[in-house]
């Protein structure tokens, strides 16, 4: 490893990572073992948490911090944003809907380049 | 055997967008100095998405193994929630079950699971299903991390845009994850919560917080914003 991280950092980083993730998981399955047939309450409280983690994933992925967006290239990618999406509403297919998102945005780059 | 191969078949549209983001995340820890096999072990152990980036991420900043844990796993928070939103699909299913499941509970096999039709099945089938379904996206994702690791320059090496297009694939998985969560009011609004506080941290360099703040935005909604 390359990286100024020991490989017991490293090990111990994954495994804390990897433990801590499959407990997540199964607490949220053995509660839903035990919840009634009614909702509860923790479900109500974090179902919102998803869509403000993934919208904060995007807005991270897409603008740089401490400098200004690539406004040509942000274009590119809300048309090839805009594509994907459309055609996941044709189709209802996540997989087709991601291949087709990328290649649109590798046309567009390409005729921008060109 | 016949409903751990519908579950498998039902895999596609996750196995196609596993893999050009694991090629994505091979790529990207290589650049970040791992090697191959540490990358693929990341993937096999871990297995989950978009925290993966940012493991990789702080641990070649050199953050703690504590604090990159730490975020990785706010970042897994939701996790929580999808077993009891599953309730019906795992009805009848034991704490057994269910453990071997956690295993492979990623958003997408969550998502999958949760809009297909379940319903005629006993517990036994559902779980046969459910297990080919986390199979064929684990294989795909761990598959698709030892291809981006092993041949990762190479690959890129072979178009200019290979790069970008590929960094591309997953704002493109959040935007189509994200669609169909904020149809209703209360989702959007939590979406734009999220944003907006990830957006002031983020610009002002602390993109680690600004994830976090997303995730408690989220649950502040959750308490405010009753769902009707």
């Amino acid at each position: 490893m390359e990286t100024p991280v020991t490989h017991i950092d490293f090990w111990l980083t994954i495994g804390l990572a990897a433990a801590g993730t499959y407990l997540l998981r199964l607490t949220g399955m053995l509660a839903g073992a035990r919840q009634s047939d009614g909702e509860s309450r923790v479900n109500r409280i974090f179902e919102p948490v998803g869509p403000a983690l993934i919208a904060a994933f995007l807005w991270v992925e897409l603008i740089p911090a401490h400098t200004l967006p690539n406004w040509p290239l942000l274009v590119l990618q809300v048309i090839a944003l805009s594509a994907a999406l459309w055609i996941k509403h044709r189709t209802r297919n996540l997989g087709i809907a991601l291949l087709a998102g990328l290649l649109v945005y590798a046309a567009l780059l390409l005729l921008r380049g060109a | 055997m016949k409903h751990f191969f519908r579950g498998l078949v039902s895999s596609f549209g996750v196995v196609t967008g596993y893999v050009p983001v694991a090629i994505a995340f091979g790529v990207s820890a290589l650049g970040a100095g791992l090697s191959p096999w540490l990358t693929t072990a990341v993937s096999a152990l871990v297995y989950a998405g978009a925290s993966q980036f940012v493991l990789v991420g702080t641990l070649a900043q050199g953050a703690t193994p504590l604090a990159a844990a730490g975020l990785a796993l706010a970042l897994n928070l939701r996790h929580l929630i999808y077993g009891p939103t599953l309730g019906d699909k795992l009805r009848g299913l034991g704490h057994r079950r269910r453990a071997v499941l956690s295993l492979g509970l990623t958003d997408e096999v969550f998502a999958t699971t949760f809009a297909s039709p379940l319903t005629g099945l006993d517990p036994r089938q559902r779980f046969a299903w459910m297990l080919g379904l986390e199979c064929g996206a684990y294989l795909a994702w761990v598959g698709g991390t030892l291809l981006g690791a092993l041949g990762g320059t190479a690959i890129l090496s072979l178009s200019p845009i290979l790069k970008p297009v590929l960094e591309f694939a997953l704002p493109l998985l959040f935007v189509l994850l994200l669609e169909p969560l904020v149809t209703r009011a209360r989702g959007a609004g939590a979406a734009v919560a999220g944003v907006v506080l990830a957006a002031i941290l983020h610009a002002a360099g602390m993109t680690s917080w600004a994830l976090i703040a997303a995730g408690l935005g989220g649950v502040a909604v959750g308490l405010i914003w009753k769902r009707p």
